[in-house]
């Protein structure tokens, strides 16, 4: 493909380059075709209230606690050079975040695992050793790798050059995308993608704005131009009750979606509350909103609405 | 093959098959399962047939009494012929297979209760103390005495082949071939042979006349005992016309052996050796595939309403390959794929064969019924299987028959006595031993050889050294006392009823005990491996590496349980790698300790003059083993079990499955003869939908392609993750996923894992 043709000198120097990633998820499924190794990107423009991966939001490296592994040895405490980690007058610990400066002494000691670091520095080369470790898996499922977040696209250099490798090792790819980015970091990872997966959360600009914290105009930008640059898309809507599920909001993004050509699959995926233990463990409030997972029976009906505009639906059954 | 071609043959079965009676007999099955489900249970035997359960035992004791001259082999022979001649037997008019015979354990009884008794406390009393004390103490678990009588399948094709007449004539000519030159025992061997199938053959006609006598009484079900009559007198006789007298003849002769005292634990490659049967029928038009179906169901019911969900491993072998290598799956083999699925029940168990020229479809056609609950399958891949077989001697065609053995033991299809499970070793005790000088420290026991202060070693390889002297201590020891029990094996449970069935038991004149058999093998299964390599990495690391701790101080917190040591034990836990997660220094301490400890095996002959061979799995060793073995530098705590299978510890394996197959095809498993297995917990979304389908499909394939021996999967469910709130610590690992999104189920507050509970519950 395309990235054997780039300059060899390019190329050595792309393996260098490093990002930001929080997670690898391995053995995936439903992230694209096949079985998957699934890269998350640290950092997201957007700020999705129901966001089930807070710890994906912020670009920046972040502790996190996890109360049920506490073992209570306060090592922590005694290894924070800086008074961050402290012990409450009854004798339980607690992280003072203003006073933290993220060097990571605390995580060092705590044997228990109970506090982790959130977010690490790779190259390419890590990132595809750990990929190739796979490839016997994609071989037998025509599977591959997704970039997934986070927004990929708000490190460009380091995804477009992860893709190029993987496509030079003619891995599968899949790039996850809330497409909240400027068109020309599409333009740079495109010719080496070969599925991407698309966030759409609400049509009206005015809503987005509100829900997201960004207007839905660039990333409804973004996306009609790919359905011309002609990359297979797959749509992926987590449907949120009383947010996202009403009948003029999926009548219009069927309506739109309806419109694009290289629409594949629009992928329905019920919203859930099961990320509440992150927020807490990051110190951060919980902006879920407090409404049920939609039924099934919501979810079909929904994608019998979206199929109605000739689109194909996956939807839990 | 080919069956019953002879028209004259086909004539008579039609006689038997009139087309008015297939109308009342078929599509039965559903409306019968709770009666048939009671058939053991509730068994009215005639008493008008026989005598009664006291009379039949007061008959096989005077014999015994007058006869305790004789070789045991005949006194056994003759005790079967009583049994199955004179005690009572029930025919049952809704079942297509007649089978009831009230025997009351007898012969079981005989050899349990008294020969093992009296050798145990006789020629092989010794080792039957230190194999006793060695289970107790979670050395290893063997059978009582050293000996394995439950770990055989008798040889299916054999017996079909001519029938049990054949197999007397057979026995008439490899006598009169030894002619002058026979010994005593040889001729015994042969009496006895010619007794116990001359009996069971009286037994199958006893159940012909009680079949017609019931008519008159049960008008509505005549064609089925006419059916079953004719069946019975045909059937272990001679040679199956149909399909369903080759299934009456393997249930018949699988309960025959079993009364006499074996486990039968293969039912034989069902879709070669039943196919020629199947395939004549249909292509007859005797029976539909339907109809074929619902004789399977009848059949395979039986062993479900035995065991009602304790499986016992009975098992029945699919696919893989012929003895001529070409691959093998048919119409028979997804039928009994069907027949299973509809039937819905945990047992028998099914394994199915694997070889690079599997097609596609059967790997899909398990997954999908895996993922839908009916998760005992095991795959096993035929390329290491049959090359560890023949690096074990036996020759490459007879390699590729061979049957699973109960779990995933594999024994060559009518040529083998295998002893699969003729011993058990715990692979972390020998650490135990190590790191004590000899000393068990739960028990006090010097157990092992003195190999020095460990303190003292100033290099991890001492500390080695003296791990690999204590297992090879311990499996030096093991292995004499099995020979002597094998020894004694001919005097303790002849077993003339299936070393008839096994090449080449007659030609010799030998008993299966004697080493008739073409091969005679005795199994080692290694159990804990994770364990042991988990905590030598562990202590390499720590104490000789990282100089972090010192020995004695470990010593000190794994004998205190690490009471006051948390932060250690999480240490040993959580920072050093550990098997099952792809890590190169875990992975490489895994393989040098198997590959030890199944060369030491392998240098081993046993007591029949056949091959020891190595195995790696645990089965419920896992529990019974860790129960009396004490904390582990892995970071377990005392009497917790030991790792499943040949995979991860529990709650480690945070690489998830691709991390596991990772590590577990590092194995050489063309050096575990006697089998292997790695179990996988898969999550439910993971294998949902086509895409699921898909993955799993490729989790089979990948982990086949990269050497992996056998592997069993679970789907897991609410159940699940109800015991993983109740005990954490063993699902550290465990991950729930919800659509692209993934958590560990323990980071989930207790309100959240409700839900998702729930939300599993109802299949989301
Ligand atoms: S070091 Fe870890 S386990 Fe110990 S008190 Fe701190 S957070 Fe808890
Ligand atoms: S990261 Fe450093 S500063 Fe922050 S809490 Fe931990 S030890 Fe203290």
């Amino acid at each position: 493909m395309g990235s054997n043709r780039s300059p060899g000198s390019h190329t050595v120097a792309s393996e260098a380059v490093t990002g930001w990633i929080f997670d690898v998820k391995r053995f995936a499924v439903h992230d694209g075709p096949g079985v998957r190794t699934v890269l998350f990107f640290k950092g997201c423009p957007l700020r999705c209230a129901w966001c089930h991966n807070p710890e994906s939001i912020s670009r920046n490296v972040q502790i996190m606690f996890h109360p049920q592994r506490c073992i209570a040895c306060l090592a922590c405490v005694e290894a924070c050079p800086h008074g961050a980690q402290q012990v409450t007058p009854d004798g339980e610990r607690w992280l003072d975040r203003s006073r933290c400066e993220l060097d990571r002494r605390c995580v060092e000691v705590c044997y228990a695992g109970a506090l982790e670091v959130v977010g690490r520095r790779v190259s390419v080369d890590d990132v595809l050793a750990q990929v190739r470790e796979d490839a016997s898996f994609y071989a037998t499922s025509g599977g591959g790798v997704t970039l997934s977040g986070g927004e990929p696209l708000l490190q460009p250099e380091f995804a477009t050059a992860v893709l190029r490798q993987c496509k030079a090792e003619e891995f599968h790819t899949a790039l996850d995308t809330c497409g909240q980015v400027r068109w020309k970091a599409f333009e740079q990872a495109l010719p080496f993608v070969d599925l991407v997966l698309y966030d759409v959360k609400h049509m009206s600009a005015e809503r987005h704005k509100h829900l997201t914290g960004a207007s839905s105009r660039l990333i409804l930008d973004n996306l009609r131009k790919l359905g011309d640059h002609g990359v297979p898309i797959e749509i992926r809507m987590v449907i949120v009750p009383t947010i996202n599920d009403g009948r003029e909001f999926i009548e219009a993004a069927g309506e739109f979606l309806g419109s694009l050509h290289t629409i594949e699959a629009v992928r329905l995926l019920p919203y859930h509350r099961l990320a509440g233990s992150k927020y807490l463990g990051l110190g951060q409030a919980n902006t879920m909103p407090e409404v049920e997972t939609p039924s099934l029976a919501h979810m079909q009906q929904i994608a019998g609405r979206l199929s109605a505009h000739g689109l194909k639906v996956i939807a839990p059954d | 093959m080919v069956v019953a071609t002879a028209a004259a043959e086909t004539e008579q079965v039609k006689a038997v098959w009139g087309t008015a009676e297939a109308e009342q007999v078929w599509g039965t099955f559903e409306g019968n399962r709770d009666h048939l489900f009671a058939q053991f249970r509730e068994t009215s035997f005639d008493p008008d047939s026989g005598l009664s359960l006291e009379a039949l035992e007061r008959a096989v004791e005077t014999y015994l009494a007058a006869h305790a001259d004789l070789p045991k082999v005949v006194q056994k022979a003759h005790a079967f012929r009583l049994v199955v001649t004179r005690g009572q037997i029930a025919v049952d008019p809704l079942d297509w297979f007649a089978d009831k015979l009230n025997h009351g354990h007898i012969l079981r009884r005989l050899v349990q209760k008294r020969w093992l008794d009296e050798a145990t406390r006789g020629p092989i009393a010794e080792g039957a103390a230190w194999l006793k004390r060695a289970r107790e103490i979670g050395i290893a678990a063997a059978p009582t005495g050293g000996l394995d009588l439950g770990h055989i399948s008798p040889g299916w094709e054999n017996m079909l082949a001519g029938g049990l007449t054949g197999l007397i004539r057979e026995a008439s000519l490899a006598r009169a071939a030894l002619g002058e030159g026979a010994t005593e025992g040889q001729l015994a061997f042969y009496d006895a042979v010619e007794i116990v199938y001359a009996a069971a053959v009286a037994f199958a006609g006893r159940l012909a006349r009680q079949a017609e006598r019931m008519m008159p009484a049960h008008r509505p079900h005549e064609a089925r005992l006419r059916a079953i009559a004719s069946a019975c007198r045909q059937v272990p006789a001679h040679r199956p016309r149909t399909f369903r007298e080759a299934l009456q003849f393997a249930w018949l002769m699988h309960e025959l052996i079993e009364m006499e005292g074996e486990n039968v634990r293969s039912m034989g490659h069902f879709d070669r050796v039943m196919y020629p049967y199947y395939r004549a029928d249909v292509d007859a038009g005797r029976l539909t595939r339907e109809q074929a179906k619902e004789l399977i169901k009848f059949f395979w019911f039986k062993w479900y309403s035995r065991t009602r969900g304790r499986s016992n491993g009975k098992n029945f072998v699919f696919a893989g390959q012929h003895a001529d290598g070409s691959v093998l799956v048919n119409d028979l083999t997804y039928l009994a794929l069907d027949a299973y699925e509809e039937l819905n029940t945990p047992d028998p168990k099914l394994s199915i064969r694997v070889t690079p020229e599997t097609p596609d479809a059967l790997f899909a056609r398990v997954a999908d019924l895996v993922r839908k609950g009916h998760n005992s399958f095991v795959l096993m891949n035929d390329v290491p299987a049959v090359a560890a077989l023949v690096k074990r001697g036996k020759s490459i065609e007879d390699a590729r028959t061979y049957l699973p053995i109960g779990c995933y033991e594999p024994a060559v299809d009518g040529k083998e006595a295998a002893c699969t499970m003729n011993v058990t070793v715990n692979l972390a005790k020998p650490l135990e031993l190590a790191l004590h000088d000899g000393v068990d420290p739960l028990s006090g026991d010097k157990a092992g050889p003195r190999t020095g202060d460990p303190r003292q070693f100033a290099r991890f390889d001492a500390l080695l050294d003296a791990y690999f002297t204590q297992l090879d201590f311990i499996l030096t020891r093991i292995h004499g006392h099995i020979q002597e029990a094998e020894r004694a094996w001919p005097q303790i449970n002849p077993s003339p009823l299936i070393a008839g069935t096994i090449d080449d038991c007659l030609a010799r004149g030998k008993d299966v005990g004697e080493g008739g058999p073409r091969y005679n093998s005795v199994g080692f299964v290694g159990a804990g491996l994770a364990n042991a390599c988990d905590s030598l990495l562990a202590l390499k690391r720590v104490v000789f590496d990282e100089r972090r701790y010192r020995l004695d101080e470990v010593l000190e917190a794994m004998s205190s349980n690490f009471e006051g040591r948390e932060p250690m034990r999480l240490y040993l836990r959580n920072r050093v790698p550990k098997w099952g997660n792809g890590e190169p220094d875990a992975d490489a301490m895994a393989r040098v300790i198997a590959d030890h400890y199944c060369q030491k095996v392998h240098s081993f002959r046993n007591g029949r003059g056949g091959a020891c061979q190595a195995a790696l799995f645990t089965l419920t060793a896992a529990l019974s083993l860790g129960r009396v073995t004490g904390a582990t530098p892995d970071g377990r705590k005392a009497h917790e079990s030991l790792a499943p299978g040949v995979g991860a510890a529990y709650g480690v394996d945070k690489n998830g499955v691709t991390g596991l197959v990772s590590s577990v095809t590092k194995l050489d498993f063309s050096e575990t003869p006697n089998g292997s297995v790695l179990d996988v917990t898969l999550h439910p979304t993971a294998v949902r939908g086509d895409d699921g389908l898909c993955a799993f499909v490729s989790l089979m394939k990948t982990f086949f392609q990269r050497g992996g021996y056998a592997v069993q999967f679970n789907v897991f469910d609410a159940d699940t993750l109800r015991d993983a709130q109740r005990h954490p610590e063993r699902y550290e690992s465990l991950q729930i996923r919800v659509t692209g999104w993934s958590v560990y189920f323990n980071a989930l507050s207790k309100e959240e894992q409700d839900q998702y509970i729930r939300r599993i519950a109802y299949g989301f």
